[in-house]
């Protein structure tokens, strides 16, 4: 079937009627698919499966053969090499497929793979095209070549996936000038050309310079398009990997194995990280892959540490984070499991957040747009977990335009209520959705269009500046609390300008007490009921159960960044005395002037700071690791009762939402002192 | 202040302030040593109110004329020694003359006629030649090849473009070095091997030299080649430097870089002194001379290929004045290099691919394609410049 993108979106196809389909598919697939898409109609979409129960994996053999029959489907499946197994960890399942697949499996056909397909499929996780898959069929091997030679029996595996490694940065080579990386994988080279080798690495390190390495390795290779992450003095992997596993080379750390990945640029770039997901997945998968081939190598089986120093400001933040749905499988997959660490997040002050907890009379505030922002944004409402409906009114009004009014009262009928949110001319600029998040779940998913555009098109604008929301109770009582999300959709450094941060606007929400200082939690101003808050600003990978979640503190004032975010200190049934988001603080920032905490800069020799929950995580990881190679048992009641012990700030007030267990120094292998 | 004054022409510098908030810079003015070249330790000389001064002092104090009694020694006349006694403006002019006067400079084909033929026009090729030792009245003298340049067509410079949006991104992680950059390369080069104006003041009276005859040479190839700015392909370059004035390529900053890392590396070579002629210099001075001309494309002023170019002639021009300035005969040595932009292939300017890093030159097959022989072993003889040894060995003397 051709496509023409030139057509505008009818909404002849809703992809909400698929169970479990990513909240932004209609968005994404559909009024936004042309530069979603970017290619044409037939780019893969690269997307995780979910599925209830592991045992409807062998059916979906035939569901692919089935679907990859069809005129015009294309869905390509993954394999790992020496398993001659299709990828799979536990549940869940990596495909890419191009669009009609997805139209396929919206127009319910009453054919019977396609309806079991929809039945068993828990949730089914959308990520941004990558020139890493373009134009392949079938089945994509992901490469998995044996060991000859591994690292010492004593073993620990660190693994850093991020932006901008330098592989052959000095701070991790061993004494005799070789990589202590046993295997990298670039995410943004076509698949094939995209796994390094620890011999790749290091082929070149007494003949070339490091810019020749990269150049060599496409790493650094100003020929082709795209962000060139490592070319910049601060590179953001590099730097987070040395704090979590970088030596001097005269330490000859061979017992520090690591593996490391490289995310692609597009998904970078997008600070959301809506993105993230499926490239998380697979970068996880590679790790826990690899790692068992090096135990198979002679390296004793222990847990692998993983440091994932990204984040997403998606998700219910209520302790169910869907990573938690995928790195379990990991966690199966890897022979001993997986250590997984991620940052707090950095977004405590960013006002993305607001609670309405009683709708006894209308609650109202504004959503802030900004100007020239040239980049979609988005907002989730998180209705309650009950099953009633017909509980709110909710009203959205463009800043000048008219009220355009969505409510629950229809969510159990088929078709869920969407409505267009038009301007002042009458212009479609946005989208209200009503999107079935669980089974009892639901939200409200608002996406509107940039406020600028680079040239003069046809593109439609939103405007910017006040969009006011209004919460209104419907027929049934609330009995629980509504959240709303802004989501993510700055610049980052290094990373061209493109989206500005819409944010929540109250009158009562103070940024500055009456002496001019920055307010840094809710609890400190007085101030009346506000629906903006500071709470639960969590990373939404670090918000589950499978993640270990570090948030940041000044170092010589003992208290948090302020920017290092809280989470929702959801405490599951099973183990209330050990779970708590975050985890642990480690230093974040030095000093209140000397921002950040040093280390490795993208080129050998050079030392840069960089600041934020980013440089937090991976001195967790170290420690974790540290722990691993002592041979203690690590998990969180061990994490806690490290924070509580080891405490260089005991004493000092921790906040209950923000500062976790306690405080953790900087490893004794990594410290480079300013003060 | 001659001697670095002909380095800071460029001219668009005072727009600092403007490099972004990475917290690195503050190491702005340590250039101020440069100053001590000149008499200001004297005071101020020339004002009206010291004339006034001096004009009532002698009245004051002078006494009947007395014819003078004894006389100072004549100077030599023509003798390089002398150069010492001269203010730098006026010997760096006498050394100028010196190299300027042994070389001369041609086009094939000939400017085209007007209204120019477009072909002839495109195909511009121009030499840079020695004159041999002159003889005779009128003199007529041997011509001995320097450097040729065949300039790359329209099309190759337009293939070129994506360059300048990629490396655009690293922009604001040098925009400080690029503006330090606008002036001379000298205090980045003195950050590798140890030089001060007060300590080196013949070193860097050298650099200053090899850098006066690279601006010399390459602004007449810029001239003659007449090759567009990228700013001229694409209103979307946007420099953050005024684009200068004059062709694209060859890169002065490049010729200007490779010329003083050259003949900088020629001299510790010379010295025969540890560490100094250790080959970790030479690529530490390569490396630096290739990151001035690669930010000159960070900056939207230059393709790659204007720096390949501009590397080439750097490193043959200090070569060559290396040659001349040797005080041994049969040790006068230099070769010949022809840019070829024909036969230029896209890809981004390596320094490895120009350079050859063991024998401190131009490096021809298994790099760059447009690198090749034009003469080679080009011996000056007995065309021997006293001028230029007096300088290099006054240098020479300084490393010890």
């Amino acid at each position: 079937m051709a496509w023409s993108f030139s057509e505008p979106w009818r909404g002849d196809y809703d992809l909400r009627s698929i169970v479990g389909m990513d909240a932004r598919a209609n968005w994404l697939l559909g009024v936004r698919r042309a530069e979603f898409l970017q290619e044409n109609d037939d780019t893969l979409v690269p997307f995780l499966v979910i599925f209830d129960r592991e045992a409807w994996i062998d059916p979906m053999s035939e569901f692919l053969s089935q679907m990859n029959e069809r005129t015009g489907v294309n869905v390509v499946d993954f394999m790992i090499e020496g398993y001659g197994t299709r990828l799979i960890a536990a549940n869940v399942i990596p495909l890419l497929a191009n669009l009609k697949f997805f139209i396929d499996l919206s127009k319910f056909e009453g054919d019977g793979v396609t309806s079991a397909f929809r039945e068993e499929a828990k949730s089914i996780i959308l990520s941004n095209p990558s020139p890493m898959f373009s134009g392949h069929t079938g089945t994509l091997t992901l490469p998995n070549p044996k060991f000859l030679a591994g690292p010492p029996a004593e073993s620990v595996i660190t693994a850093v996936i991020d932006d901008g490694i330098a592989y052959a940065h000095e701070r991790f080579r061993d004494a005799t000038n070789k990589t202590r990386i046993f295997g990298a994988w670039d995410q943004s080279l076509p698949f094939f050309d995209s796994f390094l080798s620890k011999a790749e690495i290091e082929a070149d390190f007494a003949t070339k310079d490091e810019d020749q390495i990269y150049r060599d390795l496409r790493l650094v290779d100003f020929s082709v398009p795209g962000h060139k992450s490592a070319a910049w003095r601060r590179a953001h992997g590099t730097h987070v990997l040395d704090l979590a596993a970088g030596f001097p080379p005269s330490e000859n750390k061979t017992d520090r194995p690591i593996f490391a990945v490289n995310l692609p640029e597009r998904v970078v770039a997008d600070t959301s990280g809506k993105f993230l997901d499926f490239y998380l997945f697979l970068a996880a998968f590679y790790i826990a892959l690899r790692a068992n081939a090096l135990f198979a190598a002679g390296v004793t089986a222990r847990p692998v540490v993983i440091n994932a120093s990204f984040g997403h400001s998606t998700g219910s933040h209520n302790g169910e984070a869907r990573v938690d749905d995928y790195i379990s499988g990991i966690n199966a997959f890897a022979a001993e499991g997986v250590k997984f660490i991620v940052p707090a997040g950095n977004g405590h002050q960013s006002r993305c957040h607001a609670m309405i907890n009683d709708l006894g009379s209308p609650v109202e505030f504004d959503w802030m747009l900004l100007p020239n922002d040239m980049t979609d944004s988005f907002c989730d409402i998180w209705l309650p977990e009950q099953a009633e409906t017909d509980r709110i009114k909710f009203t959205i009004t463009p800043p000048g335009g008219i009220a355009h009014e969505i409510t629950d009262k229809v969510v159990a009928l088929n078709p869920l209520p969407a409505v267009d949110l038009l301007d002042q001319k009458g212009t479609v600029v946005g989208r209200a959705e009503v999107v079935r998040a669980a089974l009892n779940r639901y939200k409200i998913c608002i996406a509107l269009h940039a406020t600028d555009r680079f040239q003069p098109t046809n593109e439609v604008v939103a405007p910017s500046g006040r969009w006011h929301l209004k919460f209104e109770a419907g027929e049934n009582n609330l009995t629980d609390t509504i959240n709303c999300w802004v989501q993510r959709d700055d610049s980052i450094y290094g990373y061209p300008q493109r989206g500005r941060q819409s944010y929540f606007f109250h009158p009562d929400y103070d940024r500055f007490d009456k002496y001019g200082q920055e307010i840094r939690d809710d609890e400190h101003v007085e101030q009346g009921p506000c629906p903006v808050t500071r709470k639960s600003l969590l990373n939404g990978i670090g918000s589950g159960r499978e993640t270990i979640t570090a948030g940041g503190y000044v170092g010589k004032t003992c208290k948090l960044a302020r920017y290092s975010a809280g989470g929702p200190n959801v405490q599951p049934a099973e183990a209330p005395d050990h779970f708590r988001k975050p985890d642990v603080l480690l230093v974040s920032d030095d000093s209140p002037a000397l921002l950040g905490v040093l280390a490795a800069g993208s080129r050998s020799g050079s030392v840069v700071w960089m600041n934020g929950t980013s440089v937090a995580a991976p001195q967790l990881a170290r420690h974790i690791a540290d722990l691993i190679a002592a041979g203690d048992t690590f998990g969180r009641p061990e994490l806690k009762t490290k924070a509580e012990t080891e405490d260089p700030c005991a004493g000092e007030p921790l906040n209950e939402d923000r500062g976790g267990w306690g405080r953790l120094s900087r490893a004794d292998s990594h410290k480079v002192d300013r003060l | 202040m001659t001697v670095l004054s002909t380095l800071g022409s460029h001219g668009s510098h005072g727009s600092h302030g403007s490099h972004g908030s990475h917290g690195s810079h503050g190491s702005h003015g340590s250039h101020g040593s440069h100053g001590s070249h000149g008499s200001h330790g004297l005071g101020h000389y020339d004002s009206s109110g010291l004339t006034d001064a001096l004009i009532t002092t002698r009245d004051g104090i002078t006494g009947p004329w007395v014819l003078p009694g004894t006389t100072p020694a004549e100077h030599d006349g023509e003798n390089a020694s002398n150069l010492e006694k001269w203010s730098p403006r006026v010997r760096g002019a006498v050394i100028d003359f010196e190299i300027a006067n042994r070389l001369a400079f041609t086009t094939n084909p000939s400017p085209p006629a007007s209204p120019p033929d477009q072909a002839d026009d495109m195909s511009r090729t121009a030499m840079l030649w020695h004159t041999g030792v002159p003889s005779g009245t009128p003199p007529s003298a041997q011509m001995f090849e320097i450097a040729k340049f065949d300039r790359p067509s329209d099309a190759f410079f337009k293939l070129q473009m994506k360059y300048l949006e990629h490396w655009a991104e690293l922009r604001p992680d040098r925009a400080v070095e690029i503006l330090e950059q606008l002036q001379s390369p000298a205090p980045f080069l003195a950050s590798i091997a140890f030089m001060r104006a007060d300590t080196k003041r013949w070193t860097m009276e050298l650099l200053d030299t090899v850098i006066r005859l690279a601006r010399l040479v390459e602004y007449r190839f810029k001239h003659s080649l007449a090759c567009r700015r990228p700013n001229e392909y694409s209103p979307q370059v946007q420099p953050i430097i005024m684009t200068p004035g004059h062709g694209t390529l060859p890169s002065g900053h490049a010729t200007e870089a490779f010329a003083a890392a050259t003949l900088l590396l020629r001299l510790l070579k010379d010295t025969e002194k540890p560490p100094y002629c250790d080959t970790a210099y030479v690529i530490q001075f390569m490396r630096l001379a290739a990151r001035i001309a690669i930010n000159r494309t960070v900056a939207g002023v230059h393709f790659p290929i204007d720096s390949v170019a501009g590397a080439m002639l750097g490193v043959t021009l200090a070569n060559y004045l290396y040659a001349r300035s040797h005080p041994t005969a049969g040790q006068r040595m230099y070769n010949a290099y022809h840019f070829d932009g024909a036969a230029a292939d896209d890809r981004d300017f390596d320094w490895t691919d120009v350079c050859d890093a063991a024998a401190l030159n131009v490096k021809v097959g298994g790099g760059h394609p447009s690198m090749k022989d034009y003469k080679s072993g080009i011996d000056l003889g007995a065309d021997q410049s006293l001028i230029l040894e007096w300088l290099w060995k006054k240098a020479k003397s300084e490393w010890t």
